[in-house]
Formats: structure tokens, C-alpha cells, sequence
């Protein structure tokens, strides 16, 4: 697969540095803009796969670059960097057409997480059956097998295997884990997503010693690779 | 324009229109007096003579009636008398040289009316004379009432302007005497400094409205002082927080870039430094929450039921309990209903019970309660640990409080969160030790209003 093309609109300057070459150094082709007025000139220039945009900027907001873009029809995943926080920007970021967001300050593990599972969920055509070795994930019917096994999962850890084996190969942050599993404000829960996800752990490797699931650590987890 | 000027304005003209008033129905009341005497007087001679002319034969003699007319003088020194049918002058007695009534067209009535000169007033009398229809013109020099009008209008025009001028004068006068305490008040509060707000303003002796202003504005510098403290220390402590981790992660980087060092030494000193980085951005964080809760003074509220957001979060922590292993006793089956921020709640709710899990020992049991009570919502959270120490108890919602006994995790801040988001939902949050030992800390909060409680 070809390195994946980013555009990252950002106007602090050392922020941008440090980003770019993270960003770069994980594996995606990436092109810097300070400004919107910059970004539209890229933009116009070359097609991206996914774009980083900070909500506020000098000059053009971050929020009318990104409704412009929704108004031409330009559907590229765009994850949005708010420095506040506030309810409020999530909840314009998300109604102006971002598909995620991230508050600042913020870990470049859970940036990178979060890219990934955006181009992933873009890119790929919903598959109805998940496969990571001999796991199974149907996700009409929303069951698990292993081995042709069935696996007894509760509805919460369905949802997380599900979010695992959709980002196979990939770390998903305990930030995404809480969110998708919970809902905001868990995150900060001590020890609740390692206790969940060793059981889920658990209930998937029981009776074998193949573990699919691991801990990257600093990060979250991760389904092994198909 | 200043207070005084204003109030000085509004009284100028209620005392010129009070005065106008006055003064005009003065004057109208005394010159239809004046005037009223004399015009019936005159009606009342001249009707009688009209009405023995009338009854004269043809021919007969007009003089005993000028006689006893110019002989009657009573009405005034000077008298004209005239008879007119159509355009001839039957008669004409007294002073000639007086002016003469002015007529209306038309049939004439019985009448008062002024003289051309508007000296000479003239009662007009129609009545029949020899047969044909005839005027009976009674005049009578009326300048002494003119005069005396004219006088008192004259003495109107002089007094009035003297009145008001001189209550004008005294309202400014007075306005800015009652503005005198205002204005020292106002030059004793442009001296109190941000820097020193323990100066308070001079109520005085008097018990009045000046008085009460300067008990509200003590008031109110009470309250801002006290959170100006409570700003201070606030930045004081966090400054002194962040110093703590700043400056080790500041040794730790100088050490490591003191000297060449090997590969895994730099991942070694990278690691530990980001991983203090992580945790000051986790303060920060709540840091920031804080400031927002404070700044807060009233929230984007809603229908928020206590009792579904404690069996949500209890059904969460369900992995933890079982890990644990902990007894978990949730008791929240009604719905407690309170006008609230969800977001906000949800933290409280989640703080409180991560708190009590994490300090809860193996096999320890803990309790939670979500009930209306007494009108009021109640969220209880107990648990069995090694409860709080006695002295700590009144410190543990302050920021950055840690308590020894409780081991060293967390920062400080997540009680106090919980306090601020209570304190804006005009609520109570309280700790206690139990009997039996732990800890159960409870929240009271107002219960939403019952008509639209959604049961």
C-alpha cells in the first residue's frame, strides 16, 4: 500500500515541525499548510486521504475551510485539533462535517491511531465477516467464533472486538476504547479498560495460548495483523 | 449630564407648570370676579330703563329718565347712554366723546360688551320703542377694573418668574447636598487598590439609602477579596504543583544531554521524561476544567436522572468489580430527577466512584445510593477502605490536597472537581468516616421541579 497522503493545516509553527516529522516518520506523505488560505492552494493542487485541521486559525477559521470543503463535495475524513476542549467546538467540529477530533495537548500515538482508523473506515468497503487467523467477527449478525467456536461476548465486548479487529495491525488508544465502549469520561477510569480488555482478552484466547490481542504500551491495544 | 443638573431639570419644570397653572387661574378667576359685579349691575340698570322706555307713549319726554340716569352715577364716573333703532339716534346722553359699543351683525340680544377703545363697558338691551324694534345702550367708564387686571397681571409676570428662579435654585442647592455622601463614597471606593482589598468603605451613622449602599458594596468587596484569595493561592499552589515535576523533568533532560551517553540510556531519560509531560498535561487538563467551572456562573442545563446515570456508570465499573473482586451494592431504582449539566454530572458521578473502588480492598464491599429524599436528590458513595484520617477530613475537597493515608495516586484535583461541579449545581457535597470503618461521601443536589419529572 502506498504511503498515505496528509495534509496537516496547523498555524503553530513548532507544533507543525514536530507533527510533520512524526507524521512522516509513521508512514504518511505529508504536506504542511500554515494557514486555510494555505491549505485551499494544496488542496486545489493535489487530492489527500486524510486531513489534520486546527479549528482555530489565523485569518479563515478552520470550520469554514472545513465547510467550504464539505459544500464543494469534498468528502476526505478531516479530524479536527480543538486547543479548548469545550463542548462547544466538538459539537460545531462534528456538525460542520469533521469525522473526529482531538484535544490539545495530545498524545501523536492517539493521533496516529485515530488517522489510521479513519482511512481504514474510508477506504475499506464494510465487510460482513472480520477474519484475524482463525477469529471470526459477523458483523450482520454480531457474533464472534474462534476456531469455529462461538465466543459468549456481551454486548460491550462485542463493540470492542469489533473496533480491534476493524484497526487489525493498528494500536487503538484507550481513549478510543472508552469512547466507543462507554461514551466520553470513562477515560479516566482507573484501570477499567485494562480490566476490560483482559477479559475480553481472555474470553478470546480461552482454551488456546494464542494471544490476538497486545498491549502497546503508552498506547492501547491492538489486534494482531490478518 | 450629571444626577444633580437632571434632578434640577425635572424639578424646574414640575414648579413652572405648578406656577403657570396657579398663576393663570389667578388671574382668570380674578378678572371674572372683577368683571361679573360690574356686568350685572349694569344688565340689571339697563334691563329696568329698557323696560320703562318701552312702556313710554309716543311722544312722550326722554328727560326725566336722563335725569335720574346721569344722577345715578353709582356705576362709575362717567356714563354714556344711547337709544338707536336702525340707524337712527333717538338719544344720546352723558360723556359724547366716549367710544361706542362694537355690534355683531344679525339680531341683536341682550349683551356686555367692550367699547371700541376698550375703555367704556356697555350693556346692549334690545327692546320695542315706538313701535319699531330699538337698542337701549348703556355704557359706563370701567378703567379702574381694566386697571386693576392690568395690575395684577403685571405683578404675576414679575413674582412667578422670582418663585421659580428662587425654587430652582434651592433644588440644585438640595439636589447636590443629597449627592454629597454619593460623591465622597465614590472617591473612597476609587481608592481602594485590586492589590489591597481589605479596605472597607465608612457606613456612617445614619440609617439611610447611602447607608445601604455602602453595607452592599462592603458586601460585595467581602466576597471579592475572598476570591481574589482564593485566586492567589489557587495560582500560588499551581505554580508550586507544576514547579515540582518541571524542575525534575529539567535535571533529567540537563543530565542526560550533560555527556554523550549510550542508546539506551537516552530512551531511558526520554521515556521518564515523557512520561512526566503526560501527567502535567493530565493537570493541566483538570486545571483548565477547574477554571471553567469557576468562571461558570450558571450552566447549560437539563433533564438529568441521577438514579439511570449511577446504574450506567455502576453497570461500566462491572469488570472492575469482578476483577477485584469487590461486592458492589447499587441502590438506585427510582428516578432522581435534577436540572443539571449531563457532562458535568456524569464526572461527579464517575469521580466519586472511581474514588471509592480504587481505595476499597480486595473483597471489600461498596455501597451506592441514588434516592429523592427530603426534597432533595442524594447520591451516596460508601465504601470499606481505610476511611480518612479525622484531621484530613476538612481539607479533602481542597485543591491539591492529598492525603497520606490514602497512598500517593492522583493529583489532588478530582474531589475538588467534584466540589466546584456540585457548588454550581447549588448543591452540598459532603465526607464522613463510618462507624465500622471507610468512608462514605454524599451529594445533595436540588431536585428538578415535579410537574415535568418524567417517571
Amino acid at each position: 500500500m502506498r504511503d498515505a497522503r496528509l495534509l496537516i493545516v496547523e498555524d503553530e509553527a513548532d507544533l507543525l515541525k514536530s507533527l510533520s516529522r512524526g507524521l512522516t516518520e509513521a508512514g504518511f506523505a505529508v504536506t504542511c499548510a500554515g494557514s486555510a488560505e494555505r491549505a485551499e492552494e494544496a488542496i486545489a493542487e493535489q487530492s489527500f486521504d486524510i486531513i489534520v485541521l486546527d479549528l482555530r486559525l489565523p485569518g479563515k477559521d478552520g470550520i469554514d475551510l472545513l465547510r467550504e470543503l464539505r459544500a464543494a463535495g469534498n468528502a476526505t475524513p478531516v479530524l479536527l485539533l480543538t486547543a479548548r476542549g469545550s463542548l462547544d467546538d466538538r459539537v460545531i467540529g462534528l456538525d460542520s462535517g469533521a469525522d473526529d477530533y482531538l484535544t490539545k495537548p495530545f498524545a501523536l500515538a492517539e493521533l496516529l491511531a485515530r488517522l489510521r482508523a479513519l482511512i481504514r473506515r474510508h477506504a475499506s468497503p464494510a465487510q460482513s465477516t472480520l477474519r484475524v487467523a482463525d477469529l471470526e467477527f459477523d458483523t450482520v449478525r454480531r457474533r464472534a467464533s474462534r476456531g469455529g467456536r462461538e465466543l459468549g461476548l456481551s454486548p460491550k465486548e462485542t463493540i470492542l472486538l469489533e473496533l480491534l479487529m476493524r484497526n487489525a495491525g493498528q494500536p487503538v488508544t484507550r481513549d478510543m476504547i472508552a469512547e466507543v465502549v462507554w461514551g466520553s469520561g470513562y477515560n479516566d477510569f482507573t484501570n477499567l479498560i485494562e480490566v476490560f480488555v483482559n477479559r475480553l482478552r481472555q474470553k478470546i484466547n480461552d482454551g488456546t495460548s494464542d494471544s490476538l490481542i497486545v498491549t502497546v504500551r503508552g498506547v492501547g491495544y491492538a489486534m494482531r495483523a490478518h | 449630564m450629571t444626577i444633580r443638573l437632571r434632578l434640577t431639570i425635572y424639578w424646574a419644570a414640575i414648579i413652572a407648570t405648578i406656577l403657570l397653572i396657579a398663576g393663570v387661574s389667578a388671574f382668570l378667576l380674578f378678572e371674572r370676579q372683577q368683571w361679573g359685579a360690574l356686568d350685572g349691575a349694569l344688565m340689571e340698570e339697563a334691563d329696568t330703563t329698557a323696560a320703562a322706555l318701552s312702556r313710554l307713549g309716543p311722544g312722550a319726554v326722554l328727560d326725566p329718565i336722563v335725569r335720574r340716569l346721569s344722577e345715578e352715577r353709582d356705576l362709575g364716573p362717567r356714563r354714556r347712554v344711547r337709544i338707536v333703532s336702525g340707524d337712527r339716534v333717538i338719544a344720546d346722553f352723558g360723556d359724547r366723546t366716549s367710544e361706542l359699543p362694537e355690534i355683531g351683525a344679525g339680531q341683536p340680544i341682550a349683551q356686555v360688551r367692550d367699547g371700541r377703545g376698550e375703555v367704556f363697558r356697555f350693556a346692549i338691551v334690545p327692546f320695542q320703542f315706538e313701535g319699531a324694534r330699538a337698542l337701549f345702550e348703556d355704557g359706563v367708564d370701567a378703567s379702574a377694573i381694566r386697571k386693576s387686571i392690568a395690575r395684577l397681571r403685571t405683578s404675576l409676570l414679575l413674582i412667578l418668574p422670582l418663585i421659580l428662579i428662587a425654587a430652582v435654585s434651592g433644588g440644585y442647592l438640595i439636589a447636590g447636598r443629597a449627592l454629597v455622601p454619593i460623591i465622597a463614597l465614590t472617591d473612597e471606593l476609587a481608592r481602594i487598590e485590586p492589590r489591597d482589598l481589605s479596605r472597607r468603605l465608612d457606613p456612617g451613622k445614619a440609617n439611610d439609602e447611602v447607608a445601604r449602599l455602602t453595607h452592599a458594596i462592603n458586601a460585595l468587596l467581602d466576597r471579592v477579596e475572598r476570591a481574589s484569595n482564593t485566586e492567589r493561592r489557587f495560582a500560588a499552589d499551581a505554580a508550586h504543583e507544576l514547579r515540582t515535576p518541571l524542575a525534575v523533568l529539567r535535571t533529567g533532560l540537563e543530565v542526560a544531554l550533560s555527556r554523550q551517553r549510550t542508546q539506551a540510556e537516552y530512551a531511558d531519560a526520554i521515556g521518564a521524561a515523557f512520561n512526566k509531560v503526560v501527567a502535567l498535561c493530565a493537570m493541566a487538563d483538570q486545571l483548565l476544567t477547574l477554571a471553567r467551572l469557576d468562571q461558570e456562573a450558571s450552566l447549560a442545563c437539563e433533564r438529568v436522572d441521577l438514579g439511570a446515570l449511577v446504574r450506567e456508570v455502576a453497570e461500566a465499573v462491572e469488570p472492575l468489580v469482578q476483577s477485584k473482586p469487590l461486592a458492589l451494592a447499587v441502590n438506585a431504582t427510582e428516578a432522581v430527577v435534577v436540572d443539571g449539566n449531563p457532562i458535568h454530572l456524569k464526572r461527579l458521578v464517575i469521580n466519586l466512584i472511581d474514588n471509592a473502588i480504587k481505595f476499597t480492598p480486595a473483597h471489600g464491599r461498596v455501597e451506592i445510593d441514588a434516592a429523592a429524599r427530603d426534597g432533595q436528590a442524594m447520591v451516596r458513595v460508601a465504601d470499606r477502605g481505610p476511611g480518612i484520617p479525622p484531621d484530613d477530613l476538612p481539607l479533602i475537597f481542597d485543591r491539591f490536597f492529598r492525603g497520606k493515608a490514602r497512598g500517593a495516586s492522583g493529583n489532588g484535583l478530582g474531589l475538588s472537581l467534584c466540589r466546584e461541579i456540585v457548588r454550581l449545581h447549588r448543591g452540598e457535597i459532603t465526607a464522613a468516616n463510618r462507624a465500622g470503618g471507610g468512608c462514605e461521601v454524599v451529594v445533595t443536589l436540588p431536585l428538578a421541579p415535579r410537574i415535568l419529572t418524567k417517571r
